[in-house]
């Protein structure tokens, strides 16, 4: 029993999927990396990913991103797994701590990007369902928005002020101090 | 460049919720973003998202003398948050009873029989008062809680309860119909005597003792005496059978707050409900300490025989016309 369960896993782990950006690119990834994204991993059971899985809403450049990042993931993930079974508990802590610091080094330098990319991320991200890289990209906007006047906000998003001069002034009344 | 309106739903979602100053900010951006933080989509979004709301302040009941040398009671509201102060801090008259879901619950001193009672809204100073509980014979024991009546806490509950040696009685008022319900007896106070109180509880006479309520439904109680504090909670044995108190922590409060242990009467003033923090008085200074952390922080100084009220809450600015005109909200039903 306990053989053939591993040489399912070791299957499972090797199945290739492939994914087809907008531009009509192809990548091939494991199916650990692909399901990362809820989407593709219902595709999955579905059994709707042979021939490729077509993803018309994110272009190679951006895809490329989101693979980088789920590949990175899916192996912390897996070294996760792994290191509770083999390691001591004291070891096992500290190379769980030096995988979320390195996760965490990875990720502070995956957002290092302009604004534009980053909002295809947050599309691609809602868009394959992807928890982690929304929550992450995200978070990086939140932060950006944080500590700033709703003048300044516009500005940064090209946003519109729509809100007539009356309403602008009502709301500030009933927050006066968010304002002091 | 233009990101769609529900993926700032994301954005917003993940504003700190101990900075409420930004969300307000982000309220006056433009209409859609007004409308998406007023909607009840996203006020249930931040709970599932964040979990325990942040205390955003205290209520501390105070006694001060006036320049004629009369004392006053004095509820004043002491923030903790530097992005958040309620345009008045002190109800004069006023004794903070209890806060939830952004309201306080406040019980006039001076009223002699039954008691006035008015709720207040810190972030939108509405205050309202609520029409006087119908006396309860004899009482012995009063205690009053606010609750949200639905899940767009655009209602409220004030729940009454007391009792005297024969009797526990209920009422409740709701805002939405302005009035009390009938009192309604719900036991013979003896049923509810509490006999299985934490071990040695005689040793612990001159004490203070408040019950915690943890994240995960558990229940811990805290009890100070001199300069100790000692941390209980409540276990199930591995059989499942017995249901007993286990001390987890004794914590020396003269080394951890810094001041000396002989001078010092500690008294455990409050707890914020599903957060690990308690307030301490030493009798002089007020802290706050996180007992999982151990992070102390004074927040009153030269303030004494106080009592204290937690407010926490997910701070979302109220907007009234701007966000019923034009545009629907989200729909509820899409996640």
């Amino acid at each position: 029993m306990a053989s053939a369960g591993s040489g399912d896993e070791k299957a499972a782990a090797a199945a290739m999927i492939t994914l087809i950006s907008s531009d009509n690119e192809k990548f091939e990834v494991t199916e650990a990396t692909a399901t990362l994204s809820q989407t593709i991993r219902h595709m999955i059971e579905d059994g709707c990913t042979d021939g490729g899985v077509p993803l018309p809403n994110v272009t190679s450049k951006i895809l490329a991103r989101v693979i980088e990042y789920c590949k990175k993931h899916a192996t912390a993930a897996a070294g996760e797994e792994g290191s509770s079974s083999s390691f001591s508990d004291a070891a096992f802590l500290e190379v769980d701590r030096a995988f979320l610091e390195e996760l965490e080094e990875f990720d502070d330098a995956f957002l290092e990007v302009d604004r534009a990319t980053l909002f295809d991320l947050i599309l691609a991200a809602n868009y394959l369902d992807i928890k982690g890289l929304l929550n992450l990209t995200c978070q990086k906007v939140a932060d950006s928005v944080k500590g700033k006047t709703p003048e300044q906000i516009r500005e940064m998003y090209n946003i519109v002020n729509d809100l007539t001069p009356e309403e602008e002034a009502e709301i500030r009344r009933e927050t006066q101090w968010a304002f002091e | 460049m233009v990101l769609l309106e529900e993926l700032f739903e994301e954005v917003l979602l993940r504003l700190p919720p101990s900075d409420p100053a930004s969300l307000v900010h982000a309220v006056l951006v433009c209409k859609p973003w007004c409308r998406l933080v007023s909607g009840r989509r996203f006020r249930r979004r931040l709970h599932e998202l964040h979990g325990s709301q942040p205390m955003l302040g205290f209520l501390c009941n105070l006694i001060e003398e006036d320049g004629d040398g009369y004392l006053h009671d004095i509820a004043r509201f002491v923030p903790t948050s530097p992005c958040f102060r309620p345009r008045r801090a002190d109800h004069r008259g006023w004794h903070a009873r209890d806060a939830r879901h952004g309201r306080v619950l406040l019980v006039d001193q001076a009223s002699p029989y039954g008691y006035d009672l008015a709720v207040w809204d810190p972030i939108t100073d509405e205050w309202q008062e609520i029409p006087r509980v119908r006396e309860v014979r004899d009482p012995l024991n009063c205690n009053v809680a606010v609750l949200s009546a639905d899940r767009d806490d655009c209602h409220f509950l004030v729940v009454s309860v007391c009792s005297n040696c024969e009797h526990i009685s209920l009422q409740i008022y709701s805002s939405e119909t302005g009035s009390w319900s009938e009192p309604a007896n719900v036991a013979a106070a003896s049923e509810y005597k509490v006999d299985d109180e934490p071990a040695a509880a005689s040793e612990y006479d001159e004490c203070l003792t408040v019950l915690m309520a943890t994240e995960d439904s558990g229940m811990r109680v805290a009890r100070s005496k001199g300069a100790q504090l000692t941390l209980w909670s409540m276990e199930t044995s591995p059989s499942g059978d017995d249901v007993g108190w286990v001390i987890i922590r004794v914590i020396e409060l003269d080394k951890l707050l810094h001041v000396s242990a002989s001078s010092m009467s500690s008294n455990l003033v409050g707890f914020a409900a599903g957060t690990s923090v308690l307030f301490v008085d030493t009798g002089d200074e007020l802290f706050t300490l996180d007992v999982e952390s151990d992070q102390v922080k004074m927040v009153l100084k030269g303030k004494s025989g106080i009592s204290v009220v937690p407010y926490m809450t997910f701070c979302i600015p109220a907007l009234g016309s701007v966000t019923t005109d034009e545009g629907p909200e989200l729909d509820d039903s899409i996640v």
